[in-house]
């Protein structure tokens, strides 16, 4: 299953990514690449060699990228090897050379607004006893997004932050059914028609709250909509993850976290949150307020092990030797901790996954960081 | 070679619920978008469109907002599709549902081979095909999960599905085939490409003075058939029943529960 | 029938069931129809009515018989031997126009479809197709099937009541066939078979049967799921036992088809199957999104686990808490105690080889 490129899409391939050609082939890359450490044969470098001269590559070669950007911050160049992977996978899509589980996921999105197939009127449910706002206008909105939205799992870290901001009174609402998938997955994935249709219903969206901050509750989400929206027309609106509004929120004093989380934790950073955004310290300053015993794992900031979700990696079937999550769960477990912490639902999804599939259920917990400081805070939310 | 291949447009399933105050389906949230059989037809189609050159039209019959659904199916690599719409076809059963669509075929100018999903995801009745099949007497075979055509005898190998086996079939062309859902994996359109199919593409829409087909054989009046009530299945209301206790006592409450739901018709 | 005016309603008397059957026996679904027809036409004050076609009736038209026909039509001929739509019509249409049975009852099997949907056209007449239940208006003399539609989120009554015959296509497993009685007398006509102009439009290469194993998941009725929480290899084979009972398919979450427990193709979710059963019983399953989005679309959805907070229970019909590896075997016993209940006079469940 090879996806070959004629010359006409080999031209528009170049032509839709201008850096191609800046490439000089050094395989840095390849050296930063979680994957290429753990799939023989598998290589960045090739893949955007072969994109530079038009030769054919393997659909696992293709899909295999999950968008954490170690490449990208390894690039003597300046490049971006997912941003172009995506633009290729574009290609992909159309000579129908997708992962079935992709397809679906794409589908999915198009038809209902979320890669899960579930309904989009239910998208709000989440939310459902908190008495939050979910229409008219307020200065703070809380981007849920599809995970947390819709994973039962992701659904206690998602109302105890809610709870957390209304304790903290925080004027706040939510876009409840007019919120849409921030696209960010599409992007990666290749459909970018997709992705600004997405975006642009966002967007109408966010502007009729009249919001001037929105807090994300997923690095995927706080990419895109810091990144990607403001090309597509947003703008006068300040862009946080939302543990950067609870550090926020601790420092100004209105919160408290009284109550220690007095546990081993591990903080694991989000590839989107840390790597590609940069916000490495808020999460940790808010689980140490919080009592939290920190520990680093060795790869921590910029050297973070993906959990191998992003980038479409979430719908596909990875063989269980390859898989990172399992990798870096082992890796907390040797290190002593108790508790790995992270401040994304697809992290605390592939973790979970991880951990039922090795049978660690019992030597470590996997929790959103918004657990933890609720905990602390004293806040319970009723599931 | 010209395939017709005949597509439904019906409400999403998974956001469909039942009132039980009215007593009646709420579509209020659900999309409509083409029946997940008929997208295993279509696809049937344009393989083998891929492969001999043939044409595919796509027919429907529905209300006028079909029409974005039936842009779906160029966008997908149909080559024109037809609508047959018309207020007097309201409350159609099989009969003129299918006799409609065999109209809109013969009026298209025929097919070699009519490809249609075998059942819907609402009404569920599997019979419109063989229906089709016997409006324009051509051959039919049903509850197909492979074929291969066999164009110097002019005809087509089918392998049917049956419970607990196969049958194998060979059959001379025209023929109406119905296709089991989920027999491949249908291709997948690009949005960008769906979008601009939708903006573009009008199909031509036909109602039943253009099939030459008078009141009294549509609708309600031209159905054997219609529906004298409706209520709730016994699973319709999600309501959870807990189980809790001793392991046996927990097993027999999980069967008894079972069976009254209808959970073991079927079992012996 | 174009409608039939009230008046010449009384013309159309006798319920037909048309005989499916595999090498020398019925098919179970037949012996159902008999069942359901025998207690119409009881209740219709009419006779049972059933049409055999095939290259050698004799032995069906004596089950047919057994298991409740008052009457059998049968036809013999080597077009027959395997069911191929237009022989079947062609012989049936003249016949019930000839016969004229108030009431046609065929299998909702693949089979019995693309027969119904042909006759009816044939006929005019009206289809009150896949019924669940068929009761009868003795005044009106009118059917009323109920059906379920929309994903099985409700059940549709359906009537057909100015066109004749009424026909209907009932679902298998519903209905229970009568304990055979191999001593009963009935009528048996020959129906003349006309000389085929030609070969048929369709033809038959030949058919074959396949153990029950290797049904795909995507189409079962029934799935017993197994997940992390079932422990372990041993207790796998338990929930396989459960669903050979159940006559289940035997399915698992992405951990177990991980861990090699259970083969990968048989694993739901995400990257998975995609089922429509009428009926999922999870074992230790926890309910993570990405399994259970392969099981949109399921009508009855019960689960076992130890977690009261598990997500699978958010979306469970039923919900047991409890530790799965008492609450398994002990559902497996209590299955197998109702089986034998059931079980007196048993009827093969296979259709035979042919």
């Amino acid at each position: 299953m090879t996806v070959k490129l004629n010359d006409a899409a080999v031209d528009a391939l170049r032509a839709d990514i201008p850096s191609l050609q800046a490439c000089y082939q050094c395989g840095d890359c390849t050296a930063a690449c979680p994957w290429a450490a753990r799939v023989p044969g598998f290589s960045p470098r090739r893949v955007m060699r072969g994109l530079q001269i038009g030769s054919g590559f393997s659909e696992s070669e293709l899909w295999r990228c999950t968008a954490c950007s170690a490449c990208t911050v390894a690039c003597p160049r300046g490049l971006n090897p997912p941003s172009v992977i995506a633009t290729a996978r574009r290609r992909a899509l159309v000579e129908q050379n997708i992962p079935s589980g992709v397809q679906r996921a794409l589908e999915s999105l198009a038809d209902r607004g979320n890669p899960f197939g579930m309904g989009a009127s239910s998208r709000g449910k989440w939310a459902e006893g908190l008495g939050l706002v979910d229409h008219g206008q307020f200065p703070v909105l809380l981007f849920a997004g599809c995970t947390a939205s819709f994973d039962p799992r992701a659904h206690g870290a998602l109302r105890t932050l809610a709870r957390a901001l209304q304790v903290s009174k925080t004027k706040f609402g939510l876009l409840g059914r007019r919120e849409t998938c921030c696209g960010n997955e599409a992007l990666a994935m290749g459909e970018v028609g997709l992705f600004e249709a997405l975006a642009r219903e966002n967007i109408r969206a966010i502007e009729e709250s009249g919001a001037t901050t929105v807090v994300a509750a997923s690095p995927h989400c706080y990419n895109a909509l810091k990144n990607e929206y403001p090309r597509l027309g947003l703008s006068g609106v300040e862009v946080l993850h939302y543990t950067e509004m609870l550090a926020r929120l601790l420092s100004d004093h209105k919160l408290a976290t009284p109550g220690k989380i007095a546990r081993k934790v591990a903080y694991h950073d989000p590839c989107y949150l840390g790597r590609v955004n940069r916000v490495f310290e808020a999460p940790r300053d808010v689980l140490i307020g919080a009592g939290a015993r920190l520990i680093e794992l060795e790869s921590n900031r910029d050297g973070a092990l993906c959990c191998g979700g992003g980038g479409g990696g979430a719908f596909r079937e990875v063989p269980l030797n390859e898989r990172l999550s399992v990798a870096r769960v082992k890796e907390a477990v040797e290190a002593g901790a108790e508790v790995l912490a992270t401040a994304c639902p697809v992290c605390v999804q592939m973790f979970e996954d991880a951990l039922a599939v090795t049978g660690l259920q019992g030597s470590l917990e996997v929790k959103d960081t918004s657990e933890l400081v609720s905990r602390a805070m004293g806040v319970t939310v009723r599931h | 070679m010209k395939i017709a291949v005949c597509v439904k447009v019906v409400p999403d399933p998974s956001e469909i619920t039942f009132d039980p105050q009215t007593k009646t389906v709420s579509r209020r949230n659900a999309r409509n978008i083409l029946n997940a059989a008929d997208l295993n037809a279509l696809e049937w189609a344009l393989h083998l469109k891929a492969h001999t050159g043939a044409t595919v039209w796509t027919f429907s019959m529905g209300p006028p907002f079909a029409a974005q659904n039936l842009a779906d199916t160029i966008a997908m690599g149909a080559d024109d599709a037809f609508l047959v719409s018309d207020r007097a076809l309201a409350e159609s059963d099989t009969l003129p549902t299918s006799l409609a669509l065999a109209k809109a075929i013969e009026k298209a100018g025929g097919a070699d081979l009519v490809f249609c999903g075998d059942e819907t995801s609402d009404s569920a009745t599997g019979q419109v095909p063989a229906s089709i099949a016997e409006h324009l007497n051509y051959a039919q075979v049903t509850f197909a999960r492979d074929l291969v055509l066999e164009p110097e005898k002019h005809a087509v190998r089918v392998t049917r599905e049956l419970e607990g086996g196969q049958s194998l079939v060979e059959s001379d062309l025209p023929c109406v085939i119905s296709i089991l859902s989920g027999s491949n994996r249908p291709r997948y359109t690009l949005f960008a490409t769906r979008q601009g199919a939708r903006a573009s593409f009008k199909p031509k829409v036909w109602g039943i003075a253009d099939l030459g087909l008078p009141r009294e054989v549509v609708g309600a009046a031209g159905s054997p058939t219609r529906v004298s009530a409706v209520t709730a299945a016994p699973s319709a209301h999600r309501e959870s029943l807990r189980i809790k206790g001793p392991a046996r006592e927990a097993a027999r409450k999980l069967a008894e529960a079972l069976e009254a739901r209808g959970a073991f018709e079927g079992v012996h | 029938m174009p409608r039939v005016p009230p008046e010449s309603r009384s013309d159309w008397r006798g319920v037909l069931v048309v005989a499916e059957h595999r090498g020398k026996a019925l098919m179970p679904i037949t012996r159902e129809l008999l069942a359901k027809g025998h207690d119409l036409a009881e209740r219709l004050s009419t006779t049972l009515n059933c049409a055999v076609l095939a290259a050698d009736p004799a032995p069906l038209v004596k089950e047919a018989i057994a298991y409740g026909a008052d009457r059998v039509f049968c036809a013999a001929s080597p077009r027959f031997e395997h069911y191929n739509t237009e022989p079947y019509v062609d012989l049936l249409a003249p016949l019930i126009l000839k016969e004229r049975p108030e009431a046609l009852l065929l299998g909702g099997t693949r089979n019995g479809r693309d027969l119904a949907g042909r006759l009816a056209v044939r006929l005019t007449s009206g289809i009150g197709a896949d019924s669940t239940d068929i009761r009868v208006n003795t005044e009106t003399r009118n059917l009323e099937m109920v059906k379920p539609a929309f994903g099985g989120l409700i059940l549709a009554a359906i009537v057909c009541e100015n066109h004749r015959p009424q026909i209907a296509t009932a679902r298998p497993n519903v209905f229970s066939p009568l304990p055979p009685d191999w001593k009963r007398i009935a009528q048996v006509t020959r129906v003349e078979v006309p000389e085929a102009k030609g070969r048929p439009r369709t033809r038959v290469v030949r058919e074959t049967y396949e153990p029950e194993g290797r049904a795909r998941i995507e189409d079962a009725k029934v799935v017993v799921c197994v997940g992390r929480g079932i422990g372990s290899p041993e207790r796998v084979e338990t929930a396989a036992e459960l669903a050979r009972c159940l006559t289940a398919q035997l399915a698992s979450t992405r951990p177990v088809a991980d861990l090699g427990w259970v083969p990968h193709n048989q694993m739901i979710g995400q990257t998975g199957a995609f089922v429509r059963p009428s009926v999922y019983i999870g074992f230790g399953v926890s309910g993570q999104v990405a399994h259970t989005i392969g099981l949109a679309g399921t009508r009855t959805i019960a689960a076992v686990n130890k977690d009261p907070k598990a997500p699978i229970f958010a979306m469970a019909d039923i919900a047991v808490e409890g530790d799965v590896s008492e609450i398994l075997p002990a559902f497996l016993e209590e299955v197998k105690r109702r089986s034998k209940g059931a079980a007196q006079g048993a009827l093969p469940e296979r259709p035979p080889q042919a």
